[in-house]
Parts: structure tokens; C-alpha cells; sequence
């Protein structure tokens, strides 16, 4: 377009002619830019430290198995289970599981429960759930030959406490019964959850010995890094995300940051209604001056150009001190996190029946500048409709 | 012949109980260099007509012909092109850019044909002279007198030397002395550069000055 610096100048310099209100429009859009972007940060700091939490603590961000193994059918198919050769076996990324449902005896109850084989070293070294051991170690001292870790629920159910014995009933994977004698090394604890009384621990060496397992055998692969099965033939194994795994705590965690987003999207929208009628009442105050524009020469494309340049530069001023702001403010609770604790009374935050920490630092993520300025340019543009076709509607009008 | 409006009717409203005749079957030829008055009490139709000479409104019945080629029957957007190259406007309140300084202001038609920025000195600087308020082209319209901001509206229609300029009452808003500046201005400018111009006035020293009257009555030259 010919000779857009003069379009500019007119239009820039339209910005003061009413300072008052170009005021109240730019700072009312810097501030819910601010907001909405702190709150995009938030919301996905927790959840993303939530996340990483949960998972990292016994989950995994994903589990590989045999193609015929699930963990959700009636019947745990211990025969399906991956070897040594398998090439994601040795990987420091990942840590092996075998898996065995037993009955466990106390001193005067017997109950039933999954027990776990782990690789201690490799298992302390993904995940973080040596740090629920209560009592005792996670496993750790070699000269114990039958070591098995409960959670406290299940402790307290048997009634026994560290370095008792209890006796392990189960199946080997030749349909034989294994049975076999354990001494409590550890008891964890996670803040009550229905775990404690589900899932107990053993040397995975020793639970491949319990249940027949070649040495090498394995039910599960668990890692945090999903790059690390990329390049793996996925239709030979089962490989199980997250969100499958632990469903309730990917559906609550969805649903927090769909609410959030709706949320931000109604206040957003509320604004920009504000915003059009501002625009509308600042339109139709020049109404004469559009309408003798028109007269002179000024077609609807110079005029809408001008309108439109108007308000995009207040927009896009208003959005960069919105985005810087916001900046200052996240990183202001980045180091120092806020505490959800003060939104549940002082109680533990409790997800998925296990216990995360409370206190949420807040990332400034580029995600968040991105769908928030989005999101109100888009709001901005669609709320500057309607002024401007009115105005330009009425400037062909002749008195 | 620059101008020529053959059988021109406007009537507005819809149904026959809300119709109003505005202009009925008018006929009015317009050279170069005329300096013309179209004068009439409220109501007669001088404001339609001269929207209709403007190509803002189109008529109901007839033709309008500029320079030989039909207006009439151009779109919203050709008209507006037309008018831009064609015709300058003064209006009674001058209707200057509040936000544009008197320089900018007369520069705004050259601006919006797109001609290049060193023209664009050149002209609006002259056009400035002309009305003689070059010492104020810098000022915004809030800084200048009534008639100074009307030599500003002159300067802004003959700046790009149309054919024709339509001026809506331009001495209504302004005392006698400033006045008859203007209309020596009208003057000079016709006699200098056979600008065409049309008032729609009710101004006796305008009408005293002009070298063609027309009179209107109930939508009908007299």
C-alpha cells in the first residue's frame, strides 16, 4: 500500500486523542494478558510438577510389556513376559519389573497382593520411591537373601513390623506353587493411599526365582523419557502411557487444566465485549470525521486499515507489557512457590491416593505467552468487527 | 460542458405515504470555470442535488453525467475514486483531521491518490501559499481561527486541482471580514485555475459574488 506512513501517523496519533480512554483499554487488555498467561503458568507448572511427581515416583511416564501382558485383565498373563535381548533390556533409561500376584501370610491373617520385582540401583535411579521408605531400606542390604518391602497399610493388616517373617504363597509361571519365607527390610509409606495395602517389593533376582523366571526375563520396562522407545518396533510390545495406567489422575489432571482454560476463555471473552464497546463509543464519536473522509476520497479499505491500525498497536503494546509483567510475576513464584496448601486448609494435596508436594514453583512458559496473546488478539480482532462496519456503514450515509 | 444532470428525480422513502420527493425531474448543466450559487429555502432540495452532483447518493430516475461518463451507474468504491480525482469539498465546519497538523490536512486527498512524498511537499506546501496560511502549516486545526481552518479546508480541495469543488455553506460559520476573504479566495482561485465551484449557500455576499445563481423550490429549479 502506497504511502503507509501518513495511514500511520493518522492512525497513531488518533491514540490521543482521547488519552483517558486509550489508557483504560490498554491497561485493561495488559492486565488480563498478564493474567491470563500467569494463569496458562500456573496451572501448567502444577500439573507438569504434578505429573512428573506421580510418575516419577512408581509409574513411570510409560511402561513396556509383552504384547499379550495387561496389567488391567482379570487374569495377569505371567507367561507373556520380554528378555535379555530385547533391545531396550539394558538401558539406563529404563528399569525392569516382574510382576506376581501372591498371597501374603502374617502371624495370623493372609491376604492377597501384587508383589514387584525390582532392580534396586537401576529403580533408585528412575524413580523416587525410596523416598516413601518409613522404616527399614528400600532393599538395599545384599545379605539379606529374602527381602520384601510393605506398604504400612498392609504392615498393619498382618501385623508385622521390620525384620519379621512373613510367607509368600504364589504361582510359578510352570503352574507349580511357589512358596517361600521373606524378611521385612522396609515398610513404606504414602500418606494412607490405597496402595500401601496392594503393592509390595522384592529383588527382582529373587522373584524370578520364585516364579521360575529365566534370569533374564522381565513382565515390565518402566522409564520417564518416552524418546527412549522411539525407535523400538511398537507392534511387538504393549507400551503403556501414563495416562492409561493411572486413568483417574490423568482424567482429574485434564479436566484442571480444561476448566482453566474455559475459565480464561470466558474472562477473555467478557473483556473483549468491554473492549468492542469502547471501540463503538470511540468510533462513533468520529462518525463526521469518518463520514467526511469518505467524501473526500478515503475508501472503506483506508478507512478499516486505519481503525484496525489503531487498535492492533494499542493491542500489541497492551500484550508485551501484559507478557513482560507476567514474566516478572512467574519468575517472582518461581522462587517463591506458592503453597496449595493454603487452598485445602492446611491438609496434604493428596493425587491419584498418593501425596505430592504442595508447593508449586511457577515456570514461565513460552506455551502460555503463545495461546494466551492468541487467544486475546483473536478476541480483540472478532470484538473490533462490529464498530468498525457500523461506523464505515454509516460514514456512506449522507445527511 | 463538465457536468450535466438530465431528468434527475430523488425520492426517498419506500411506501407512497412516507415518500418524499426530493428532487423532480431536474435538469442542470455545469461547465468548467463556472462559479455557481444553487440557493433555496430548507427543504428545496439544493442539498440533494449537490449530493448527487458528489456522487454520494445516486438518483432515483435520470442521468448524471461528468465529463461525458455516467456516475450514476458506478459502484459505491468507483464513486469514491471519483470524487478523490475529480472533486474537492468545502464544508461549512471545515471538517479538518483534528489530529493531523494544516499541512497534513491539505496533504490528505494527494495521500490517499498515493503520489509520491516529494510531490506531496510541493503541492500542499503551494496550495498553503495560495490560501496564504503557510506560516501556520505546522498548526493543528485547535490552533487556528475559524477562518483560518476554512483557508485550510480551501487549501485541502484545490490541492490537487479538480475539476469541480462543492462547497456546502463555507462562509456560515465565519464573521463578515473573514468572509469575504474567503469568497476573494473562491475568486482568485476560479480566475487563476478554472476551478469550477458550487455553493450551496444562503450567504448574500457569496450570492453577490457568484456568476451563476440557481434557484430551487420544492425539488424544482426555478
Amino acid at each position: 500500500m502506497k504511502n503507509l506512513g501518513f495511514l500511520l501517523k493518522y492512525s497513531l496519533r488518533n491514540l490521543k486523542r482521547n488519552p483517558k480512554r486509550t489508557a483504560i483499554i490498554f491497561i485493561t487488555l495488559a492486565i488480563s494478558t498478564t493474567f491470563a498467561i500467569w494463569s496458562f503458568n500456573v496451572n501448567e507448572s502444577g500439573i507438569g510438577e504434578s505429573v512428573n511427581e506421580i510418575t516419577g515416583h512408581y509409574v513411570g511416564k510409560y511402561q513396556i510389556g509383552h504384547k499379550e501382558f495387561d496389567l488391567f485383565s482379570s487374569e495377569i498373563k505371567m507367561h507373556r513376559y520380554l528378555r535379555g535381548d530385547f533391545e531396550l533390556a539394558q538401558s539406563p533409561l529404563v528399569t525392569p519389573r516382574v510382576l506376581s500376584p501372591v498371597f501374603i501370610s502374617g502371624e495370623k491373617k493372609t491376604v492377597g497382593a501384587l508383589m514387584v520385582g525390582v532392580d534396586p540401583a537401576r529403580e533408585r535411579s528412575l524413580t523416587t520411591f525410596y523416598k516413601s521408605i518409613a522404616e527399614g531400606n528400600y532393599l538395599l542390604d545384599d545379605s539379606v537373601s529374602n527381602p520384601i518391602v510393605l506398604g504400612g497399610k498392609l504392615a498393619n493388616r498382618l501385623n508385622v513390623k521390620l525384620n519379621d517373617e512373613v510367607v509368600v504363597l504364589g504361582q510359578g509361571l510352570d503352574g507349580s506353587v511357589a512358596n517361600d519365607l521373606f524378611k521385612v527390610v522396609g515398610i513404606y509409606s504414602l500418606g494412607g493411599g490405597d496402595l500401601e495395602d496392594r503393592l509390595m517389593f522384592t529383588n527382582i533376582k529373587k522373584l524370578r526365582e520364585f516364579i521360575t523366571m529365566p534370569e533374564d526375563g522381565y513382565h515390565l520396562l518402566v522409564g520417564m523419557n518416552p524418546t527412549a522407545y522411539e525407535k523400538i518396533d511398537q507392534n511387538k510390545v504393549n507400551i503403556m502411557p501414563w495416562e492409561k495406567l493411572i486413568p483417574d489422575v490423568s482424567i482429574s489432571l485434564l479436566f484442571m487444566m480444561k476448566l482453566n482454560f474455559v475459565l480464561t476463555l470466558i474472562m477473555v471473552f467478557v473483556i473483549s465485549l468491554g473492549v468492542s464497546n469502547t471501540l463503538f463509543v470511540s468510533f462513533n464519536e468520529r462518525q463526521k470525521e469518518i463520514q467526511s473522509l469518505n467524501v473526500i476520497g478515503a475508501n472503506s479499505t483506508w478507512i478499516t486499515l486505519s481503525l484496525m491500525i489503531e487498535t492492533f498497536s494499542m493491542l500489541i503494546l497492551a500484550v508485551i507489557t501484559g507478557s513482560i509483567l507476567a514474566t516478572v510475576i512467574s519468575n517472582y513464584f518461581f522462587y517463591h512457590p506458592i503453597d496449595l496448601r493454603l487452598f485445602t486448609g492446611g491438609k496434604e494435596v493428596m493425587i491419584g491416593g498418593m501425596k505430592i508436594n504442595a508447593m508449586v514453583k511457577v515456570n514461565n512458559l513460552l506455551y502460555s505467552h503463545i495461546i494466551s496473546i492468541s487467544m486475546i488478539s483473536v478476541f480483540v480482532a472478532l470484538s473490533m468487527i462490529y464498530p468498525i462496519a457500523r461506523v464505515l456503514k454509516r460514514s456512506k450515509r449522507v445527511s | 460542458m463538465l457536468v450535466d444532470l438530465k431528468n434527475v428525480s430523488k425520492v426517498y422513502g419506500e411506501t407512497q405515504e412516507t415518500q418524499t420527493h426530493a428532487l423532480k425531474t431536474v435538469n442542470l448543466t455545469i461547465n468548467k470555470g463556472d462559479f455557481m450559487a444553487i440557493i433555496g429555502p430548507s427543504g428545496s432540495g439544493k442539498t440533494t442535488l449537490l449530493n448527487c452532483l458528489a456522487g454520494l447518493i445516486t438518483p432515483t430516475t435520470g442521468e448524471i453525467l461528468f465529463k461525458d461518463k455516467r456516475i450514476d451507474q458506478l459502484s459505491l468504491e468507483e464513486r469514491t475514486e471519483h470524487r478523490l480525482t475529480n472533486m474537492g469539498f468545502v464544508f461549512q465546519d471545515y471538517q479538518l483531521l483534528p489530529v493531523l497538523t494544516a499541512k497534513e490536512n491539505v496533504e490528505l486527498p494527494l495521500q490517499l491518490k498515493g503520489m509520491d512524498q516529494k510531490t506531496i511537499n510541493e503541492l500542499s506546501l503551494k496550495a498553503l501559499d495560495e490560501v496564504g496560511i503557510l506560516h501556520l502549516k505546522d498548526r493543528f486545526p485547535k490552533e487556528m481561527s475559524g477562518g483560518q481552518q476554512q483557508r485550510v479546508s480551501i487549501a485541502r480541495s484545490v490541492v490537487s486541482r479538480p475539476s469541480l469543488v462543492l462547497a456546502d455553506e463555507p462562509t456560515a460559520n465565519l464573521d463578515s471580514k473573514t468572509a469575504q476573504e474567503v469568497i476573494d479566495l473562491f475568486l482568485s482561485l476560479n480566475e487563476k485555475h478554472q476551478i469550477t465551484f458550487i455553493f450551496s449557500t444562503h450567504d448574500q455576499r457569496l450570492m453577490d459574488h457568484v456568476k451563476k445563481i440557481v434557484k430551487m423550490q420544492d425539488g424544482v429549479i426555478l
